[in-house]
């Protein structure tokens, strides 16, 4: 049994110390990704744009608040969303994709979890972008938080574990990947993303701060508005992550032999 | 350093996974009737496809593996290349391994030729320095020339093992672990891929090799491993195994 743990961190260590080869592909894919159509990041730019605008819409709508307030929030809430939740879904796919690789070479699988959260990294970047010039143009830029560099950093620890998590049973079972969309889509509407917390109940309140995504949403959403976050979400994230990163290993632990057999 | 590869009973268990296996839904009815039923129905079908291989490979062997098909062969290939974990057992290695079991592993469909030896080149951990200096020689050695600016899903089979046996070759190895002997494209480029494929194999500190091919054991090898049914049947020297098969043939 301890060989196996030793063997997970020799896993993790390999991933580490593969550094300069994850971080090389995963720029390299996206730089292929974006060569390939000219419009790539305004195409992502794009998509985050009409929907943070049909949201607000309706939101506003809705609750009978002024559009002009929401549009913020709701836009860095989805912003906030395609590194907390889209990487959910992105997820089940991390070993599946690299199959081939996986059956060819010998890579520890930490080593894809970092390409996987490398490349949620760049995606989160160039919409970043893209927030920041929407701002500018509606003329509501908000000085980020230097909280923003520790939030992100913290998220994407989240977005590691989390990899291991959904990735491993996802490969054994086919069902888990088809899941986890829904799931994505069901998180989406239950975290306070396009709807602020503030108007709803204080019941409901509750209930929706036990939801850990939403800390993670509200930990990188106030940077992006130019405010520091509640300490109280610090202590949400890092929690999180002690709890996600404890799972992720004992998965590590008990199955890393076996994925590449279910490929 | 010298390098060297050490099995010690090694075992390894080769999980099948049938479609069913596969599902979330039998495995959750499965764990309601107590996890029997799922056995019993032979979904997850352990076979053991090696079994107590105790190997010792040292700088300068020319290790080749024989046996007929199933037997083993290319999963203790993926064994000693690190892509299967051994079961039970030992496996240390000293030196870096270059493996080459499925040639086009790693290629980018989407991507051009020339950005794929690239890719291939960082996945071989090079430094880019490296890659950039020999990109011309691999790019003239697979003889493709402009066709390396388009994306690899428009070239045919043969020019795209053309590409991946150029990249695969132009760089050397320390423990070359190879699937059969690549062949690669038409009559001409075989030819040539041959001449450079010996040069590796003599420029390696060991080489690992599966085939069927005699004449190539004869010519390349210095001992050879021969599997039946996971098991080593045989390891010696090539002229002892030769000299094996003559009485088993008899």
């Amino acid at each position: 049994m301890s060989s196996a743990v030793m063997a997970a961190f020799k896993d993790v260590a390999d991933g580490v110390r593969l550094a300069p080869l994850w971080w090389r592909l995963g720029l390299d894919q996206t730089v292929s990704r974006f060569q390939r159509s000219v419009l790539g990041p305004f195409w992502m730019a794009c998509n985050l744009l009409v929907i943070a605008f049909a949201l607000t819409f309706v939101v506003s709508a809705l609750m009978g608040v002024d559009m002009s307030k929401s549009f913020p929030l709701v836009l860095s809430g989805l912003l906030a969303w395609s590194l907390v939740g889209t990487t959910i879904a992105e997820a089940q796919a991390i070993f599946l994709y690299n199959a081939g690789l996986m059956q060819s070479q010998r890579l520890p699988l930490t080593f894809y979890v970092f390409l996987h959260a490398l490349k949620a990294m760049t995606n989160f970047l160039t919409q970043l972008i893209a927030f920041w010039v929407v701002m500018l143009v509606l003329r509501k830029f908000a000085v980020p938080h230097w909280t923003l560099i520790p939030a992100v950093a913290l998220v994407l620890l989240i977005v590691f574990f989390q990899g291991f998590i959904i990735a491993i049973p996802s490969t054994r079972f086919r069902d888990v990947a088809y899941m986890m969309s829904y799931v994505v889509q069901l998180l989406f509407y239950v975290t306070p993303v396009f709807w602020a917390a503030d108007n709803i109940s204080p019941k409901w309140r509750r209930i929706v701060e036990l939801n850990p995504l939403t800390h993670q949403v509200e930990l990188l959403r106030a940077p992006l508005l130019g405010h520091a976050p509640n300490p109280g979400e610090w202590i949400w994230v890092l929690g999180t992550i002690g709890v996600l990163a404890v799972i992720a290993f004992a998965l590590l632990v008990m199955f890393r032999k076996r994925v590449v057999f279910w490929l | 350093m010298t390098h060297r590869i050490k099995l010690t009973n090694v075992d390894l268990d080769y999980f099948v996974y049938s479609l069913r296996s596969q599902s979330l839904r039998s495995a959750v009815f499965n764990l309601a009737v107590g996890g029997k039923m799922y056995k019993a129905a032979g979904d997850v079908a352990a076979v053991k496809a090696l079994a107590d291989i105790s190997l010792e490979i040292n700088e300068g062997d020319r290790i080749a593996l024989v046996g007929h098909n199933g037997s083993g062969k290319t999963t203790l290939l993926k064994v000693i290349a690190g892509i299967y974990h051994p079961t039970r057992g030992e496996l240390e290695i000293d030196g870096d391994i270059t493996s080459m079991i499925a040639i086009n592993a790693g290629i980018d469909l989407e991507a051009t030729g020339l950005r794929n030896i690239h890719k291939l080149g960082l996945m071989r951990r090079l430094p880019r320095k490296v890659i950039d200096t020999r990109v011309d020689a691999i790019a003239e050695f697979s003889g493709l020339g402009d066709f390396l600016h388009l994306p690899v899903r428009t070239y045919s089979a043969g020019m795209q093992a053309r590409l991946m046996f150029s990249v695969a070759t132009e760089f050397e190895a320390d423990i070359l672990v190879l699937d059969e002997w690549l062949s690669a494209g038409d009559a001409d480029f075989v030819k040539k891929a041959s001449l450079r494929m010996q040069k590796m194999v003599e420029e390696a500190k060991i080489v690992v090799l599966a085939t069927h091919d005699l004449e190539l054991v004869k010519r390349v090898c210095n001992r050879v491993c021969e599997l039946k049914g996971g098991r080593i049947a045989f390891l010696g020297t090539t002229e002892d195994w030769l000299a094996y098969r003559e009485a088993q043939a008899a």
